[in-house]
């Protein structure tokens, strides 16, 4: 009967909006999402700038090799 | 423009534009930032020497995860053969990025998540940060949906378990005081 009374409760809680805090799975989703974001807020690292630049540019010079760079 | 710079163009900017999350990736998959971008600079480098191989309109995303995943196996048999250097290592790399755990409850998390083994870890960040299918997971990881499936789940499983016990036990000063020392030798 107590059991009952507990699901029901249960039931209850989870269709009544159990706060998101407490459902474990949606705090493991949260903190995967914080710990990517943490590391795309540093943005894109200048030698990966460069190295996608520097990739370009030979890229570049290996198709045109009669056009002189500047 | 001709069609093929165009073509060159568009590969670049489409690079770019998964480069965060593919670096996101990288950290918290190899749970160590140095070693994270040298696994990002050779899945750059060759991604772009494989270009011609790619299809344009397909899935780059997934593409230049599995390059970069794949070289994460291969450096890591190869590191196996040399040292062990796991445990210690990660914590000393949050030290040099505080701004990157900044929270606490960040650096325990990612913690955690450095315990589990790789292929739950790659399955949960695949799915659960990177944003992909469990189909686009499993193809990525070179196994079935059901496995990436299954992986997951245990991931998740495991994850609340570590983060319940550490919750419980191991919060003393000690354990709060740890990464505030490390934080003003990086600064």
């Amino acid at each position: 009967m107590s059991d009952k009374k507990m699901q029901h409760h249960e039931i209850g809680a989870r269709a009544g909006g159990l706060p998101d805090h407490d459902d474990p799975n949606r705090i493991i989703s949260q903190k995967l999402k914080a710990l990517y974001d943490s590391v795309e807020q540093e943005g894109i690292p200048d030698r990966f700038l460069d190295l996608l630049e520097k990739l370009d540019q030979a890229e570049a010079s290996q198709k045109k090799p009669e056009t002189p760079n500047d | 423009m001709t069609e093929a710079n165009q073509v060159d163009a568009n590969f670049k900017r489409d690079l770019l534009a998964v480069l965060p999350n593919l670096r996101a990736f990288a950290v918290s998959l190899s749970g160590n930032s140095d070693r994270a971008d040298d696994l990002v600079q050779d899945a750059i480098l060759k991604a772009w020497a494989a270009q011609a191989s790619f299809q344009p309109g397909s899935n780059l995303k997934a593409w230049i995860f599995t390059i970069l995943r794949n070289e994460f196996y291969s450096q890591m048999r190869k590191k196996n053969r040399e040292v062990q250097d796991t445990e210690g290592y990660f914590t000393q790399n949050l030290a040099v990025h505080p701004g990157q755990y900044g929270s606490l409850d960040l650096q325990d998390f990612s913690h955690a998540l450095n315990q589990l083994p790789e292929n739950q870890r790659e399955a949960i960040l695949l799915v659960g940060a990177s944003g992909f299918a469990y189909e686009e997971a499993a193809e990525i990881c070179g196994c079935r949906v059901g496995t990436i499936k299954s992986r997951v789940s245990r991931a998740r499983t495991q994850l609340q378990e570590i983060l319940a016990v550490e919750g419980e036990g191991e919060f003393g000063p000690d354990a709060l005081s740890a990464p505030a020392t490390m934080r003003s030798f990086a600064t």
